[in-house]
């Protein structure tokens, strides 16, 4: 092999010496990773690999100081591109409060401020809201549309009302026969207006046993507290919850497929959020 | 402990669905990921350009690879991964009573290209003399004497001892 490298040495009239070919001189400069920081690791790679360990300062410390998460509200001032960026620096972040977590796991001790993984997670729940309603924003304009899969209620061939999550197919859906099966028969079969009706009667049935508990309770509390007869409504409030009575439903409204141009529920609570009473105003 | 998948946090809920590919088409890129690695030390010795990743339990070798590649500009060249089935609690006078299993836990063993890396030790510690070591011994039994009173009467309870 020698003889080899160097006949093709002299070819290029180098000679036998090799170290021609390796530059004497180191780099002046180390990159600053390599300056800075000096562990156990003396390869570039395993400086790279530090960043998955916290400040050595912070190592034995109780507490570590921290920020606030990213509000839905900042976040939608960023651009696209600085979205890109933050989301990586998040998840640097959270890999490595999750290595730190691990090893004082192990050690059976407390981390330092444990609370900062909770917080990156919020700030990266909230980056991605933004994406979405953006996404959805866009689709609205270009297509009419919003493109996304959101789950509702459905007739399947059974006649049953089932809880159907849509998703992608490769085929449409009236050249799948399985779906078409599934959730789509030509017609609902006769029988299954015998057998749903027989399913409503059960639920009756059910819904009648644990109105007849509360009844039986209330009727108990006021036999031995009498003054509690004024509120029996509050007593029978009480009483469903307790037991987890729930009233008819109206089966027909809530079968409705969304419309192609409706909102997820979770932007629509956005868009309109629920006002929040305390105790001392009404 | 589990929570259903509303309380979890983003890393531990599992992984949305992708879009659907077919051949001929062009290949998908994944902009914001939700993947994510976690440097563990080794339980036993591996050597030294090996290093151990637990990862999201849905993430294949692949995925392991370019997350290494693109986010931290660390070369691999091979990636091997196992899953490690949750363990049962048991309770130490009553081996029949067990807790629901843990979570799994999918671990990555990454071979860099090159360069090697050892795991920091955090907590330094000193070598503790035998006279030192017997002492602490001493006392972690007597702590655990008066622990473990109730162990045997658990109808009553800990506080009745």
């Amino acid at each position: 092999m020698l003889k080899i490298i160097s006949r093709f040495n002299k070819a290029l009239s180098l000679g036998n010496d090799l170290s021609k070919l390796i530059p004497k001189t180191t780099p002046a400069v180390l990159p600053l990773h390599q300056l800075t920081k000096k562990f156990n690791s003396t390869s570039v790679t395993g400086n790279k690999l530090m960043e998955f360990f916290d400040d050595k300062k912070n190592w034995t410390e109780e507490k570590v100081k921290h920020g606030r998460p990213w509000t839905l509200d900042e976040l939608r001032l960023k651009s696209n591109v600085d979205l890109h960026k933050l989301w990586y620096i998040l998840h640097k972040e959270r890999n490595m409060l999750l290595t730190m977590e691990e090893i004082y796991k192990q050690k059976d001790l407390p981390m330092p401020s444990h609370e900062r993984i909770a917080k990156v997670d919020e700030t990266m729940e909230n980056v991605l809201g933004v994406v979405e309603e953006r996404n959805i924003a866009f689709n609205l304009l270009e297509t009419g549309e919003t493109k996304k899969l959101i789950p509702y209620r459905r007739y399947n061939s059974f006649g049953h009302i089932q809880y159907y999550k849509p998703r992608e197919y490769l085929v449409p859906w009236y050249l799948n026969r399985m779906w078409k099966l599934k959730y789509h028969y030509k017609k609902i079969p006769y029988w299954s207006k015998f057998y749903s009706s027989l399913n409503r009667v059960r639920l009756r049935k059910e819904r009648r046993k644990l109105v007849k508990k509360v009844d039986y309770s209330i009727h108990k509390v006021t036999e031995k507290h009498p003054e509690y007869a004024e509120n029996k409504e509050y007593l029978r409030e009480y009483f469903e919850k307790k037991y987890g009575y729930k009233p008819p439903r109206p089966y027909h409204e809530l079968v409705r497929k969304p419309a192609p141009n409706e909102l997820p529920k979770n932007i629509q609570e956005r868009l309109h959020p629920k006002k929040q009473f305390y105790d001392d105003e009404f | 402990m589990r929570y259903p998948h509303l309380l979890r946090y983003l890393h531990e809920k599992p992984l949305p669905r992708n879009p659907l590919w077919n051949p001929g088409n062009p290949r998908h890129t994944i902009f914001m990921p939700l993947y994510w690695l976690k440097l563990v030390k080794p339980e036993y010795k591996i050597p030294k350009d090996m290093l151990k990743f637990e990862c999201h339990w849905q993430m294949t070798r692949n995925d392991v690879k370019q997350y290494l590649e693109k986010l931290y500009k660390i070369p691999v060249l091979d990636v091997r991964v196992e899953i490690r089935k949750g363990e049962y609690m048991e309770h130490p006078k009553r081996p029949m009573l067990l807790s629901p299993p843990m979570e799994d836990r999918k671990f990555a063993y990454v071979q860099i290209k090159d360069g090697e890396f050892t795991f920091p030790e955090i907590f330094e510690e000193k070598n503790p003399t035998i006279e030192e070591k017997n002492e602490l011994k001493a006392v972690q039994s007597l702590k655990n004497k008066e622990k473990n009173k109730a162990l045997e009467r658990l109808d009553i309870g800990g506080w009745f001892a």
